[in-house]
């Protein structure tokens, strides 16, 4: 019984402590020496949560001194000037003066001193790795010394020196109040001290021990914005950072001069004026607000000074001061580029009042805020400016006597006020807009157009529809398909259909289903669009009444001949479809990781089912993630004797600003190329809601080599945030294979049958 | 008597003085035209013409170049792709050639300008068409602003290619890309 006992004891004993054993052997990292599996040659233990390594495979390696003194447990090491120094029981290494506390200290180990790896090492100037995933340790010498950092310029500059630049990256905290750069493999020098941070940025640079970097953290107490121009670069051996310019001081001098300073380049500004509220706003653009100085206070002309950061995308810098009696200052002109100064009491003067038929115009020598309402009886336009003088040459009346204006009157008003009358034929819509160019302000106001009369006549060949208006038409007809329909956009143009009696008894025809009106966005301008529903449709012209005021677009009611009827009876053509990049060759990777091929596939399988609706045959060059050559990508094409080519790509470049579609052709001696390139482009470039680059001609390889018309879409920019995220939609990708598509049956429809 | 002699004698010896005066002085002139025309000569004919070098203006629609002074130490073909990397002064332009590019070797044959890269401009390269034809275009525009080269061909680490990410014709050398460069 006992003997058994003892047997039992002995296996619980060999199991706890094999139990041990193997626990101490799995805390084993691979430790890697510059580079090298230093494993197997070192030896290791975990003690307390620390990795020691035992103090003469250190020296070894680092090729250092050792002394060890058996009496006082004590050991040295001394490798390339630098002496460390730890004691069995402390838990501190003693660098030259300074102390490193670590958790295990010095531990003895079948008789061997082992001391904790990463302290002792990082005393010896190394950098470390851990990369806990794969349970791996990096020893390594710092590849570059940050020297100094400092700044430049007036401290719109932060410059980093450095031994070599190694590789770094800025990272931005959410509220945009903190900016991190971290290098990589760097150590700091002995010598520095970041005592650094200045009136406007908090600046520390953090050592991050396992990760072998550095972090250089900028604090603002306002977000810093850092764009494009306020980038970081390289110059030389050093990092620089730079910074917007920050406003510096505001303050009225003894000559009730209002100047603003900035810490650097004030760009030009704009100066608006709120006559109700007796405020100027001056807007600057590329200046943050920073810690500035303010010496103003109750001063005769200006009551209050508000600065705010107005917009950070871009940055504008706001100033808005609220002046005691409704003066204007007037910006003078420049002579330092860090100065904006305003002179009080300096009225702007309108001059070369102009009209032309629908719209009156007049230039001024500051922005205006100009109100605008209409008067019933007898019917005009009154336009109120405030703080102007009417300048030479601007009369008090003027006989226009064209279409919707009678005549134009100014006067002053008031003290404050001068106002410009437009005297009108009948009350109609109106709208303002403003440029500035070379120092003035030119302003339009245009009269909307409106729409009199809209009628339909037919005889035996065509449906005639008629459409009149008050004054100058400025129109664009175009023709949709599937289904077919005739579109025209009416610029500057009131919407007053609803009001036309004969708009809604319009009689429908056979040709005609429905007549609806929109209003629409066209190109960042208002349109008026009027779109004819056709059941069928043949051929159109369209004609201008004589006085321009009007338009008749007549719909032919049967293909006029047997010619024509045949032409315009597309027979079946082959289109290949080329999806871009596949395989291993991702194409493009956008800002988030969506690979090219994919979306360039979803887009082409697309414009294929698009297509499977009419009477051509499509083939794709690939139709999975396979990668093909750009010559194989060719020859499908050319030995399939193609009728069209299209291939589908995603754009990028090193600017994640970019962004927009785009059509490449390759020029051929028949032109056949850039008519393709146009049609589709027309859908896209209006279509997509994104940025239209245009239309470009390039020696692409598929383009270039392909016999048939052939056209190159770069949809949209995969590095441009945004619009990765169209490009990951199925709507964005079923919208531009539709806008394909169309663009494809409109050049067939156009050229088609060759 | 004796005052006469030497009112003589100062008058020989300034006369003497006189032809030095008028010898050096023309001397003087003499070289200061020679330096003259040494100066012109240089300024026109033995002066290095500053180099160009391409850049994309950051909307990514035209490039534009920049000069840079000839660095009399460097191969100029390898200065030129060294001063395409290092990137633009102006903040309005962004440079095109991704890290870690290297120009390897490069060999001129007549006006055809071989360059051959290592395939980081290739596996580095952000691509795209844009992208591509930008970047390209202006190792392009850079090396046949050069009035040696008219044109050029692109090698990577010694092989032709088809594309550099895709789009663009390689396999033909390329000449000076006028289009690119109209809106500047």
């Amino acid at each position: 019984m006992s003997e058994r006992k003892n047997i039992c004891l002995i296996i619980l004993l060999t199991i706890f402590f094999s139990l041990i054993f193997i626990n101490t052997a799995a805390a084993q990292n691979t430790i890697y020496f510059n580079g090298q599996d230093i494993t197997s040659q070192i030896e290791t233990v975990s003690r307390e949560g620390e990795l020691l390594i035992k103090a003469r495979d250190l020296a070894e390696l680092l090729n250092a001194n050792l002394t060890w003194r058996p009496a006082l447990k004590s050991l040295e090491m001394e490798s390339q000037g630098v002496t460390i120094k730890i004691m069995a029981n402390s838990h501190y290494i003693q660098i030259e003066n300074d102390a490193l506390r670590t958790e295990a200290g010095l531990q003895l180990v079948k008789n061997q001193a082992y001391i904790p790896l990463e302290k002792s090492i990082e005393a010896f100037g190394y950098l470390l790795e851990y990369q806990r995933d794969n349970e791996e340790l990096y020893i390594f010498q710092p590849e570059t010394t940050i020297k100094n950092v400092s700044w430049q310029e007036d401290g719109n500059q932060l410059m980093i020196k450095m031994d070599e630049i190694t590789p770094y990256r800025v990272l931005h905290s959410d509220n945009g109040k903190q900016i991190t750069v971290e290098i990589d493999k760097a150590e700091i020098d002995q010598e520095f001290s970041d005592n650094i941070s200045n009136n406007n940025y908090y600046l520390k640079v953090v050592n991050v021990p396992d990760r072998a970097l550095l972090r250089l953290i900028i604090k603002s107490k306002t977000p810093i914005p850092f764009q494009i121009d306020g980038g970081i670069y390289e110059y030389e051996n050093s990092l620089v950072l730079s910074f917007l310019p920050q406003l510096k001081n505001i303050r009225i001098n003894d000559d009730n001069l209002l100047t603003i300073e900035a810490t650097g380049k004030i760009p030009d500004a704009k100066t608006k004026y709120i006559s109700k509220s007796k405020k100027m706003i001056i807007d600057i653009p590329s200046v943050v607000i920073g810690n500035f100085d303010q010496e103003i206070e109750d001063h005769p002309f200006i009551k209050d000074i508000k600065v705010t950061q107005h917009d950070l995308d871009p940055v504008i810098l706001r100033i808005e001061a609220t002046m005691a009696n409704g003066d204007i200052y007037k910006l003078l002109q420049r002579e330092k580029s860090n100065l904006m100064t305003f002179k009080p009491g300096q009225r702007s003067e309108i001059t070369d009042l102009e009209y032309a038929s629908g719209s009156f115009s007049f230039t001024s020598s500051s922005a205006l805020n100009p109100e605008l309402f209409l008067l019933e009886t007898p019917p005009r336009l009154v336009m109120n400016l405030y703080h102007v003088n009417r300048g030479n040459g601007i009369l008090d009346k003027v006989e226009v006597n064209n279409s919707l204006i009678k005549s134009l009157r100014t006067a002053r008003f008031d003290e404050q006020t001068v106002r410009i009358v437009a005297d009108l034929n009948e009350l109609t819509g109106y709208d303002w807009v403003e440029k500035y160019k070379d120092g003035l302000y030119y302003y339009t106001v245009n009269l909307k157009n409106k729409f009199s009369k809209i009628t339909t006549r037919d005889n035996d060949d065509y449906q005639y529809l008629n459409i009149l208006m008050n004054s100058k038409a400025d129109y664009e007809v175009k023709k949709f398909n599937y289904p077919h329909r005739i579109v025209v956009d009416f610029k500057n143009t009131l919407n007053n259909l609803d009001d036309l009696d004969d708009f809604s008894s319009i009689e429908k025809s056979s040709l005609i289903k429905d007549i609806r009106s929109s209003n629409y966005q066209l190109e960042g301008e208002k349109v008026t669009r009027l779109v004819f529903e056709l059941n069928e449709y043949y051929s159109h012209y369209v004609e201008s009444y004589k006085d321009q005021r009007g338009i008749k677009i007549a719909l032919a009611k049967e293909y006029l001949n047997q010619e024509m009827k045949a032409d315009k009876k597309i027979k079946s053509q082959l289109i290949v479809i080329d999806a871009g990049h596949g395989g291993f060759d991702p194409g493009a990777i956008g800002v988030t990781g969506l690979e090219e091929k994919l979306s360039n596939l979803a887009i082409a399988r697309e414009i294929k089912k698009q297509l499977a609706k009419t009477n051509h045959k499509v083939l794709l060059t690939r139709d999975s993630d396979k990668f093909l050559s750009l010559q194989q990508r060719v020859k499908f094409a050319n030995n399939r004797k193609a009728d069209l080519f299209v291939s589908i790509h995603a754009n990028s470049f090193n600017n994640p600003q970019s962004g927009g579609v785009e059509t490449y052709y390759n020029q051929h001696d028949n032109n056949q190329n850039r008519f393709l390139a146009e049609k589709i482009h027309d859908k896209l470039g209006r279509g997509l809601k994104i940025y239209d680059r245009g239309i470009k001609e390039s020696n692409f390889y598929v383009i270039k080599y392909t016999k048939m018309p052939s056209v190159l879409i770069e949809v949209a920019f995969l590095s441009n945030l945004h619009e990765e995220k169209l490009l990951k939609t199925k709507d964005f990708q079923q919208q531009a294979a539709a806008l394909i598509a169309d663009g494809i049956l409109d050049y067939l429809e156009a050229n088609g049958g060759k | 008597m004796g005052v006469n002699k030497m009112a003589e004698n100062t008058k020989i010896l300034s006369a003497a003085q006189k032809r030095k005066l008028l010898l050096s002085l023309s001397i003087l002139l003499l070289t200061a035209a020679v330096l003259y025309l040494i100066f012109l000569f240089y300024n026109n004919y033995l002066a290095e013409p500053k180099i160009e070098v391409y850049f994309s203006t950051t909307d990514a629609v035209y490039l534009q170049a920049e000069n840079r002074e000839k660095d009399e130490d460097s191969d100029l073909y390898f200065q030129i792709f060294e001063e395409l990397k290092a990137g633009p002064e102006s903040d309005k332009l962004l440079k095109t050639i991704p890290e870690g590019s290297q120009l390897l070797d490069y060999q001129l044959d007549n006006t055809l300008l071989t360059l051959n890269f290592n395939l980081a401009l290739k596996t580095n390269h952000w691509g795209g068409s844009t992208g591509e034809l930008l970047t390209v275009y202006s190792i392009v525009n850079s090396y046949t602003a050069l009035s040696e080269v008219e044109s050029v061909k692109i090698l990577l680490e010694g092989e032709e290619v088809e594309s550099l990410v895709g789009h663009l014709d390689l396999t033909q050398p390329l000449m000076y890309n006028q289009k690119l460069t109209e809106g500047s």
